[in-house]
C-alpha cells in the first residue's frame, strides 16, 4: 500500500518518490541491461534511457502490485537495450527449420550459478538474446519476434539451437551428458 | 519449462539480486537534472508560447482592423471620385451662356488726402474710424459747396449792386415829366352771397337724419333721387 503511494507520487513528478523508485530498482535493472548489452557502458546508457522512459510513461501505467511493476520495468530496460542492437541482431537470425531435441539432465541442479551464467554468456549473440528473453525474462516467441524484428519461427529455432549449444558445451566441459 | 532453462533462470535471478550498480549517484543526478531541468524548460516554452500566441492574435486583430479601415477609406475616396466625376460631367454638359451686361460707371471726383491707416486694430474701432472719415469727407465736400455758393452769392450781389446803380442813374435823369399811368381808386361793395341754385334736381343732397338705419343705406336711392 505504501509503495503504491510512492508510485502515485512519482506519477505526479515528486522528486523524492522518483529517487526512491530509482534506488529500489536500479541494481536489478542494471543487471538486466548488462545481460543484454554488449558491454557495461552500453548497459549504462540503455539504463539511463530506460529510466527516462519509465518516468515519462509511468502516469500511463496502472499499478496492480510490485511484481507487475517489476515486470513492466524489466521489459522497458530490455527493449531499450535491444533497440540499438535490433538491426545488428536481425541479421544474425536466419529462418531455419526446427529440430527439437530434448535432453533432460538431473545433474544441472547441482551446478554453480556463476558457471551457468558464464556458459550462457559463451553463447553466440543471436542465440543468447533469444535464449535469455525466453528462458530468463519470460518473453513468448511472438513477443521476441516483435521486439527483435524477426519471425516467430526464427525465434523458436534460435532458442533450440542455443539450448543444443549449451547441452553440447556442458557435455564437453563437464564430461556429462543427460539423455 | 525444461530443467536447464529453469536452472539458468534461477542462476540469473540470484545474480541480479547480488548485482550492485556503482554509478547510481551519478546516474541519479543526471536523471534529476534532465527531468526537472526539462520541466523548467517546458514551463519557459509554455509561457513563451502563450506570449507568442497572444502577440499573434493581437497582430491578426490589428491587421484585420487596419484592413477594414483602409477598405472604408478606399470606399470614401471612390465615392468622392464618383461625385467629382459627376460634377465634372454635369459642368461639361451645361451650354455656354452669353450674357450681356450693361455696366454704368459713374465717374466720381476723387478727393485725395493723407490718411493714416492703422493696421491690426479691432473691427469695431476700424468701423468707427471709417465712419468718421466718411463724415469728415462729407464735411469737406459741404464746406467746398458752401464756399462755391458764397462765391456765387457774392457774384450775384455784385451784379445786383451794379443793376441798382444803373437803375438809380436812370431815375436821376431830368427827362421824366409825368407818369403815363395813373392809378384810379375804385370801391367795390361786397353783399351776401346768393344761395347756390341746384340746376339738376337729381343732384340734390340729402342730410341724413339722426335715426339713420344702416340697412337702408342705399346710397343710390338716398343720395340720388330716381
Amino acid at each position: 500500500m505504501q509503495f503504491e503511494k510512492i508510485i502515485h507520487k512519482v506519477k505526479k513528478g515528486d522528486r523524492r518518490a522518483q529517487k526512491l523508485l530509482f534506488d529500489k530498482y536500479v541494481d536489478r535493472l542494471f543487471a538486466v541491461a548488462r545481460r543484454y548489452a554488449v558491454n557495461e557502458e552500453l548497459a549504462k546508457d540503455a539504463l539511463f534511457q530506460a529510466f527516462m522512459k519509465i518516468y515519462t510513461k509511468l502516469p500511463e501505467f496502472e499499478y496492480i502490485n510490485e511484481p507487475a511493476l517489476e515486470g513492466w520495468l524489466t521489459r522497458i530496460v530490455i527493449n531499450q537495450t535491444l533497440m540499438d542492437r535490433r538491426k545488428e541482431l536481425s541479421t544474425l537470425y536466419k529462418v531455419e527449420t526446427l529440430d527439437e531435441e530434448r535432453h533432460e539432465t538431473s545433474w544441472i541442479e547441482e551446478m554453480d550459478d556463476g558457471a551457468l551464467i558464464d556458459l550462457v554468456n559463451e553463447l553466440p549473440d543471436g542465440y543468447r538474446t533469444v535464449f535469455l528473453m525466453n528462458a530468463v525474462d519470460g518473453y513468448a516467441h511472438k513477443e521476441i519476434a516483435e521486439v527483435l524484428g524477426i519471425s516467430e519461427s526464427t525465434s523458436r529455432s534460435q532458442f533450440f539451437k542455443a539450448r543444443k549449444f549449451l547441452q553440447k558445451k556442458l557435455a564437453q566441459d563437464y564430461g556429462q551428458s543427460g539423455t | 519449462m525444461d530443467n536447464l532453462e529453469h536452472r539458468i533462470k534461477n542462476a540469473f535471478e540470484s545474480n541480479d539480486k547480488k548485482t550492485s550498480f556503482s554509478g547510481r549517484e551519478q546516474m541519479w543526478s543526471r536523471l534529476d537534472s534532465e527531468l526537472h531541468g526539462r520541466k523548467g524548460v517546458a514551463a519557459f516554452w509554455r509561457i513563451a508560447a502563450v506570449f507568442l500566441g497572444l502577440l499573434l492574435t493581437l497582430g491578426v486583430v490589428a491587421s484585420l482592423n487596419n484592413r477594414a479601415n483602409k477598405r472604408a477609406e478606399m470606399e470614401n475616396v471612390k465615392h468622392e471620385i464618383t461625385t467629382l466625376q459627376l460634377l465634372v460631367d454635369s459642368l461639361q454638359t451645361v451650354p455656354a451662356e452669353v450674357r450681356t451686361e450693361v455696366q454704368v460707371v459713374e465717374t466720381e471726383k476723387v478727393v485725395y488726402r493723407d490718411r493714416v491707416v492703422e493696421n491690426n486694430v479691432p473691427d469695431e474701432s476700424k468701423k468707427w474710424q471709417q465712419n468718421y472719415q466718411q463724415a469728415m469727407d462729407s464735411i469737406q465736400t459741404l464746406q467746398n459747396a458752401t464756399a462755391a455758393f458764397k462765391a456765387e452769392i457774392e457774384t450775384l450781389n455784385d451784379e445786383l449792386l451794379a443793376l441798382k446803380n444803373r437803375t438809380e442813374s436812370k431815375n436821376t435823369e431830368p427827362a421824366q415829366s409825368a407818369n403815363p399811368f395813373e392809378l384810379k381808386s375804385e370801391r367795390v361793395e361786397l353783399g351776401p352771397q346768393p344761395k347756390p341754385s341746384v340746376k339738376s334736381p337729381e343732384m340734390e343732397m340729402k342730410v341724413f337724419q339722426r335715426n339713420f338705419i344702416e340697412n337702408r343705406n342705399n346710397l343710390n336711392s338716398t343720395i340720388f333721387k330716381k
